[in-house]
């Protein structure tokens, strides 16, 4: 273990790295997993897991389109995981008790009515758009992230900007 | 300049904006009064702009030296298991005695494993003949 080639990457010097992006993995885990904890839960593991392979870090050419990919596919397996023991209706009932109520509060906010419009889109396009109008990647980034085309990413991305819009349309016309 | 953004949102709706185009609407939509059937649109890139503000508060949690950890468990399980038994020997006790006629017990069994494992090594010896024995015939070929 002495004379292994390993390179000092420091505990402050892996901080820096994840700061860069902490926000932006957090933001996906909530997009996808909706409540505020489990999303915070979703970045620690993630964290966890790149800390444990640290010393691999240094050979990604993009360190953040690796972790984004992670949590994806975390929030991904924490979703069916919840599917198949039916957490997720248990969950749900939970969040509408408690965030009815502020949901009516703050109806008139934009950021309210994305949130709630973005949750109905399947998850691909829920993702599409997350990365790309939120996060502003650039679309090689997000099929390399999506493991898909940039054709397929464009349609998808297309398929759920218009809902979104539609959507918004609607709840214009028909006033809050 | 009205004109201009429809060709852009039409671009943006089929999913065919360049990230140069995009930026053209976002700056569009934040900075300027819009007119009233537009409205929608700037609640889309407002939400979008307000999303991208929320941020990760927890502090990240690291395990403090994980990759000494185990060595440390493992050295003190051992640890634990000679203190033991040392501690246990100057008493022998019936349950002592029991615990030898086991382990005798246990010693006679790893012993019949083990010939069975020296029978079934030896038998390897035959599959070397074997092996010689063929490439012979194979180079003669």
């Amino acid at each position: 273990m002495k004379n292994s080639p390993k390179k000092n990457l420091t505990e402050a010097d892996f901080i820096s790295i994840i700061n860069v992006f902490k926000d932006k993995l957090f933001r996906i885990a909530k997009r996808l997993l909706v409540s505020h904890e489990e999303a915070q839960d979703a970045v620690q593991e993630v964290v966890l897991k790149l800390w444990i392979q640290k010393d691999k870090m240094i050979y990604y050419t993009n360190v953040e389109a690796f972790a984004v990919t992670m949590t994806k596919n975390y929030c991904l397996d924490r979703l069916k995981s919840k599917q198949a023991t039916n957490l997720q209706l248990i969950h749900s009932n939970y969040r509408d008790q408690h965030e009815r109520l502020a949901k009516k509060i703050e109806a008139r906010d934009s950021v309210s009515h994305l949130n709630r419009l973005m949750e109905q889109l399947p998850v691909q396009q829920k993702m599409i758009v997350q990365l790309r109008d939120i996060e502003q990647l650039e679309f090689a980034q997000i099929a390399e992230i999506m493991s898909m085309t940039e054709g397929a990413i464009r349609v998808a991305l297309s398929r759920g900007r218009t809902t979104l819009k539609e959507a918004l349309i609607k709840i214009h016309e028909y006033g809050t | 300049m009205e004109h201009d953004i429809q060709k852009l949102l039409d671009l943006y709706f089929d999913g065919k904006t360049t990230t140069q185009q995009e930026q053209q609407l976002r700056a569009y939509f934040l900075g300027n009064p819009v007119k009233e059937n537009w409205m929608p649109y700037k609640s889309l890139f407002v939400g979008f702009q307000s999303s991208k503000k929320e941020k990760f508060t927890q502090a990240i949690d690291l395990p403090k030296k994980s990759r000494y950890v185990f060595w440390w468990v493992s050295a003190a399980i051992v640890a634990t298991f000679i203190v033991g038994g040392n501690l246990y020997k100057p008493t022998q006790s019936y349950s002592e005695q029991e615990a030898y006629a086991s382990y005798a017990e246990f010693k006679e069994n790893v012993l019949l494993v083990s010939t069975h494992l020296n029978q079934g090594a030896n038998r390897l010896a035959h599959l070397e003949t074997f092996d010689q024995t063929t490439t012979k015939y194979l180079k003669k070929e």
